[in-house]
């Protein structure tokens, strides 16, 4: 067991973090290779519509920068984070898949084990979503055109069966933390269903919520655990 | 219908040529870092079997959450161009945000998108805009993923029982709130509601059949992906 704990901490994560870094570093640059691909064409943005766009666009976005990479941090694990954060659509897809793997595998999530097979879960998920997003867009319009309306309907129904899904998936991992994460969640969005969190800017509520709900549980739970009382 | 103008630009080669790149390096990542997890498990014990059940299930979890990405990715195409929405959904970016981005940006110029009073230089707003917007996500996580690492060896220690409960309450916490903020409506279910009620039910189900020791192996590999498809059965049947 120590042996295997040095290989892992003292292999395997060092050298992760190194390409990790290193590469989603360099996925900075490459991410705006539509923008040179534009200016190469002769095409430049109106900075004004730039600067106003973003204005409207990152309050709305900038706390899931930060509550995203956090909550779903201990599923990931390192190199699952490198990953996912690199290739986007994380919780519709990527921490789904992630523990998955890991419930297939039959590892605790979170571990040493977890990481490991997390990564190979993402890894294929990544490679499945790249396939299907590239058959969709080459054979594109087209055939999205012939489709009936009600399909995309219906495929936008699979997220939100997907949430609840995990939800029940993880309640049933550790039922004793639902206890915390029920009446927390629950009691939060009713809340701010009937408007009780309305002294809080409106961009704000979501990250509130999702912040409380996510360390108000790992809190609780750490404490029960350290008690005895979760297993 | 002809096509739009600025969708001549954004449908260009060249367009398709600079979005390439990105994407071979998600690829590259993926190979790089499963390659080293694979010789890392094996010396921590773990088989190829569970290697392979791993990538087995998780590919059949793939494909539903990557076939609502391509509903979102209908509306991206028609407005933004197949290489702008190739891109942006398969590198950095997430179907929930990025339509958004680039309308706002649009509108901050007077245009809308997929219509025809955008002009080329809006839709180069959007573009920026959508990009720039997404890297918020990648700096985060980078800086942070070794000291997240750090810390929560710190607060678990050696305890497995921990390590178990950071990841599960983590989860558990945000799927939560997204579950009861999608079920609850106070005008009313509808079909998003009884999706998440279908998806926890079956999955409630399936789950506690699947920690019997004697449970067929289907449900874990499985299980998720037939929640997901029930619940939205059930949504599409129901209402």
């Amino acid at each position: 067991m120590e042996n295997s704990t040095n290989v892992f901490k003292g292999s395997f994560i060092p050298y992760v973090n190194h390409w990790g870094k290193r590469l989603n570093f360099f996925g900075i640059l490459l991410a705006f290779g539509p923008c040179i691909g534009l200016m190469l064409l002769g095409v430049f943005p109106l900075w004004d519509g730039v600067i106003s766009g973003l204005i409207a666009t990152v309050p709305m976005v900038v706390s899931a920068y930060f509550y995203e990479p956090i909550s779903y941090f201990a599923i990931l694990g390192v190199p699952g984070t490198y990953m996912s954060f690199l290739s986007g659509n994380i919780n519709n897809m990527r921490v789904p898949c992630s523990s998955m793997a890991q419930d297939a595998a039959g590892v605790v999530e979170g571990s040493e084990e977890g990481s490991i097979i997390s990564t190979i879960g993402i890894a294929v998920s990544i490679m499945v979503n790249i396939v299907v997003l590239t058959l969709g867009v080459v054979t594109g319009s087209y055939i999205l055109s012939q489709l009936p309306p009600s399909v995309s309907v219906s495929l936008n129904l699979l997220v939100p069966a997907l949430f609840g899904a995990m939800f029940a998936n993880q309640i049933v991992k550790k039922p004793a933390l639902a206890w915390i994460a029920v009446p927390l969640s629950l009691g939060l969005v009713l809340l701010d269903k009937f408007g009780m969190l309305a002294f809080l800017p409106s961009k704000l509520i979501t990250p509130f919520i999702m912040l409380i709900c996510v360390f108000g549980t790992i809190g609780i739970g750490l404490v029960l655990a350290e008690k005895g009382k979760i297993k | 219908m002809e096509e739009l103008k600025y969708l001549q630009i954004a449908n260009h080669p060249v367009m398709w040529l600079v979005c390439i790149p990105g994407i071979l390096l998600v690829l590259f990542q993926a190979f790089l870092f499963t390659k080293k997890a694979i010789a890392t498990g094996r010396q921590i014990g773990l088989t190829d079997d569970q290697f392979k059940s791993a990538a087995r299930s998780s590919a059949i979890g793939s494909i539903g959450p990557s076939l609502a990405i391509v509903a979102g990715m209908i509306a991206l195409l028609s407005s933004m161009g197949g290489p702008v929405a190739w891109m942006r959904l398969s590198y950095i970016g997430s179907v929930t945000y990025e339509l958004t981005s680039a309308s706002n940006a649009a509108a901050a110029v007077g245009s809308t998108i997929g219509t025809n009073n955008m002009t080329q230089e809006a839709f180069a707003c959007g573009v920026w805009v959508m990009v720039i917007c997404c890297l918020g996500w990648i700096i985060t996580s980078t800086l942070f993923a070794d000291k997240m690492e750090v810390l929560k060896d710190r607060v678990a220690g050696d305890s497995k029982v921990k390590l178990a409960v950071i990841a599960t309450a983590g989860g558990m916490g945000s799927f939560g709130y997204q579950s009861f903020n999608r079920a609850i409506s106070l005008t009313g279910i509808d079909r998003n509601g009884i999706a998440v009620i279908g998806g926890f039910v079956v999955m409630l189900v399936l789950a506690l059949i699947g920690k019997k020791s004697n449970a067929p192996k289907w449900i874990k590999s499985l299980g998720m992906t037939i929640a997901m498809f029930a619940g939205m059965l059930a949504a599409v049947l129901i209402l």
